[in-house]
């Protein structure tokens, strides 16, 4: 890493920021003053735009799905100068956004009128074809209210009530219908208002005066056209709709456009200036510095410094990494970033990380589909970002169960040996793990004192790095002691020598004890006083009890091993319950099918879980220290488009 | 046939039987803790479901061992061949050996449930990292892993 220092005019500063933006190499350091941003009105507006455009698009992407929706969303390309929008079709675009928003807002009012109108009708409906006129509310002496009776029973009582107050009243049945008893009730004048309160008083509905305005069947009628033109306005708009939702794509390139000018415009915060002048700090990766110092010079009238980044200052850390490394810097990316004095993990970590997953995961059948799953992924529909890394990880890995398939003979369990009904089996190139369990527990384990000897190896790298290897030897290489010659007490007690057993146990007795003494010695060194130091050096050997459960925890291989292998052979029984017959492979195909899947998903996904806990637990363990943070450089961040670069493809490395 | 020869082999359907149930209850709990948790963050934000899926997948492992520990007992007892035969000692024998995954098993699952609807918590808010979620939950798992083992080695070891 380079730390470059710009400095230019202030007239030019946006132009140099869109220039950063677009190579994508610079990471912007933060001012240390933490003024306040203060939100120029435009930003505001931008802001505000793009929130407007953010909510379209989700109501366009719902109400009308794209054609090719898929699971996996893939970012459409564009060049660089179709992704450059001019002012008028930023404008045109905006009237549009506004046209959309009145449509929807007027489509609402619609809807709301539709409802109204479809209640009204409800009401007046049982009134259809009696032939009376319901505006008629008055003559000189007397008052009438039309309305519904909804409990038959409380007429009679209520005649029998205004038989006593207001014998001059009558009530007219109509009609029984199952909402009640359809009347209209006459009443004099100067009784009126006693009348009204012993009527509403008994469950009786008037019907409301906006739709009483002549005789029942005119009223349907009219509200039946209505609700017809409300109809016919609504599919207007959702024609209208439809087509404004055509031109989806300018609202999605100006959605990104404003992504990228309010980032744009969070950087230019980051610049010192003066009125005239500006001057920003930044981090560059060293295979880019020139490049880029070039294309400023070129472009723009700027003055450049560029100075080398020191250790210490904790630069931020971009990967750097073959093909085959870079595809699992997402595990080391899951768990955090390495700080600027260590070495990158990643290409023991790969290797290690393929292996374990396959031994996981041995299976021929499980693997090829694991293969076929990513490829599907990565060719055909074209995942991007982190689903990619991903994919590209199971890639390999699945590539290296099947090869750890073989080595334990497994595919789809014992799926040809229970098809066959044991004439054939497939072939097994080391041995069978369920035969021989132990076998498999005790090289897992040994896979495992690997594994946690190349961590300690990088704890080793990392202690040069930090210019005093001596550290590192004295921490790691006792213990390299120790553990093998542990290693080979117990090989001799287990007879692996053979005839010269019991010379290579002293050899061992002797490599651990002199290990134990070094870490005596040396594992307190830091104390001044003699004393202190042994037993701090003592002290430190119960270390010991730490690696032996290190190296315990790899025995979770074997366990995932038999699960896996285990559960594929449960489902080929279930399925081979009939034997034979022609309904027999029917229901084998269709168990086989469905448990085969979740098999391949659980396993899949505890195998990776159980590799990744391996590495971080076990092997970072022994030496990651932190605390560093990954290297983001101001770029054009989209959502939904992917600038092509002049240069070609803009390759999707982002840093991992 | 009386009871007595039927000991053996009801000691070890027991015993297989245990080691089938109990870390199955177990996950059915975990499974569903996380299962509401999950539920919970979705109808806020229905995209997170494939992560939080995983999330509810973790502490269903231990049902998965129970079965194949239950598998393991049915074969090499020779249950699964319709033989009888096991003497009372060999049932007792497997009976002990299924003790470790059914009890692990069951209450490792439940505690692997309440780590993972912690982790729904920390994808709802950190969608990022889920990754270290699923590794704190994979931390609870190591002891039903180590009980397996534990189980299916000493079922190996009997006959």
């Amino acid at each position: 890493m380079n730390k470059i220092t710009v400095v230019g005019l202030a007239s030019e500063r946006d132009e140099v920021l869109n220039t950063l933006m677009r190579s994508g190499v610079m990471e912007i350091v933060s001012r240390e003053d933490n003024a306040d941003q203060i939100s120029s009105e435009e930003r505001l507006t931008i802001e505000h735009d793009l929130a407007r455009l953010e909510t379209a698009n989700m109501q366009i992407y719902k109400r009308f799905p794209p054609e090719s929706s898929s699971l996996f969303k893939s970012k459409v390309e564009v060049s660089d100068e179709e992704f450059l929008l001019s002012r008028e079709v930023e404008s045109e675009t905006l009237t549009r956004l506004t046209s959309w928003e009145d449509l929807l807002s007027v489509e609402n009012l619609t809807k709301q009128k539709q409802i109204t109108l479809q209640e009204e009708l409800l009401q007046i409906s049982p009134w259809q074809d009696l032939d009376i006129d319901l505006s008629a509310t008055e003559t000189r002496q007397t008052e009438i209210i039309y309305g519904v009776f909804l409990d038959g029973t409380a007429i009679e009582s209520l005649e029998e009530q205004l038989s006593q107050d207001c014998p001059e009243t009558h009530i007219i049945r109509f009609r029984q219908t199952k909402e009640g008893t359809l009347a209209a009730v006459v009443m004099l004048k100067e009784q009126a208002s006693h009348t009204r309160l012993l009527v509403q008083a008994s469950d009786f509905h008037a019907v409301p005066a906006q739709i009483s305005a002549g005789k029942p069947n005119q009223i349907i009628s009219t509200l039946q056209g209505e609700i017809a033109g409300v109809k016919e306005q609504l599919s207007d708009t959702e024609l209208e709709l439809a087509r404004l939702a055509e031109s989806r794509s300018s609202f999605l390139l100006l959605e990104d456009n404003y992504r990228v000018l309010l980032d744009r415009d969070n950087a230019s915060s980051e610049v010192f200036g003066s009125p005239h002048t500006f001057w920003l700090r930044g981090w560059v990766p060293d295979d880019s510095t020139d490049e880029l110092i070039d294309e400023l010079n070129e472009k723009h009238d700027v003055a450049i410094s560029s100075v080398a980044g020191e250790l210490s200052e904790n630069f931020p850390i971009k990967l750097k990494n073959n093909k085959f490394n870079q595809a699992y810097e997402i595990i080391l990316t899951m768990f955090g970033a390495p700080n600027a004095e260590e070495s990158d993990p990643t290409p023991v970590l790969a290797t290690f990380y393929m292996l374990l997953f396959g031994m996981m995961l041995s299976d021929v059948g499980y693997g090829l589909a694991l293969i076929v799953l990513c490829l599907v992924m990565l060719f055909k529909f074209k995942v991007g970002g982190d689903m990619r890394r991903l994919a590209k990880m199971l890639l390999i890995s699945g590539i290296s169960s099947v090869a750890w398939g073989f080595v334990f003979g497994g595919f789809f369990g014992d799926l040809i040996t229970v098809l066959s009904e044991g004439r054939y089996s497939f072939p097994v190139l080391w041995f069978d793990p369920m035969q021989d369990a132990m076998k498999l527990m005790i090289f897992s384990m040994l896979f495992g004192v690997i594994h946690l000897f190349a961590g300690m190896a990088i704890r080793i790298r990392n202690a040069k790095l930090q210019g005093n290897i001596m550290e590192g030897i004295l921490d790691i290489v006792p213990w390299y002691m120790i553990i093998g010659g542990l290693l080979i007490i117990a090989g001799g007690a287990a007879g692996v020598f053979g005839a010269g057993s019991e010379i290579i146990t002293q050899v061992g007795i002797y490599l651990a004890l002199a290990g134990a003494v070094v870490v005596v010695l040396f594992g307190g060194r830091d104390a001044k006083n003699p004393i202190v130091r042994i037993l701090k050096g003592i002290l430190a050997l119960y270390d010991v009890t730490g690696y032996f459960s290190d190296i315990l925890s790899y025995t979770r291989i074997l366990a995932l091993v038999l699960a896996t292998s285990v559960i594929a052979m449960v489902v080929n029984q279930l399925g081979f319950l009939l034997g034979p017959t022609f309904a027999g492979y029917i229901l084998f195909i269709a168990v086989g099918l469905l448990g085969h899947t979740l098999n391949l998903a659980l396993s899949a996904l505890s195998a990776y879980v159980h590799a990744s806990r391996l590495q971080y637990v076990e092997m970072f363990g022994k030496f990651f220290e932190g605390g560093g943070k990954y290297f983001k450089p101001l770029q054009r961040k989209t959502r939904h488009f992917q600038i092509e670069d002049r240069k070609g493809r803009e390759e999707e490395r982002k840093v991992a | 046939m009386i009871f007595a020869d039927l000991i053996g082999p009801v000691l070890t359907l027991l015993g297989a039987g245990l080691a089938a149930t109990l870390p199955g209850i177990g996950s059915a709990k975990g499974v569903g803790f996380v299962g509401e948790a999950a539920a919970g963050v979705i109808t806020e934000d229905p995209e997170k479901f494939g992560k939080l899926l995983i999330l509810q997948a973790l502490p269903g492992t231990q049902g998965i061992y129970g079965l194949l520990s239950w598998f393991m007992i049915m074969n090499s007892s020779g249950l699964f061949a319709g033989q009888l035969d096991q003497t009372w000692q060999m049932g007792l024998l497997y009976l002990l050996a299924s003790m470790p995954i059914a009890v692990v098993g069951y209450f490792s699952a439940i505690y692997q449930g309440r780590v993972s609807e912690a982790g729904c918590a920390l994808v709802a808010q950190r969608p990022d990292e889920q990754a270290k979620a699923i590794v704190l939950s994979a931390m609870v798992e190591t002891y039903a892993i180590l009980a397996l083992l534990a189980t299916v080695l000493a079922v190996l070891n009997i006959s």
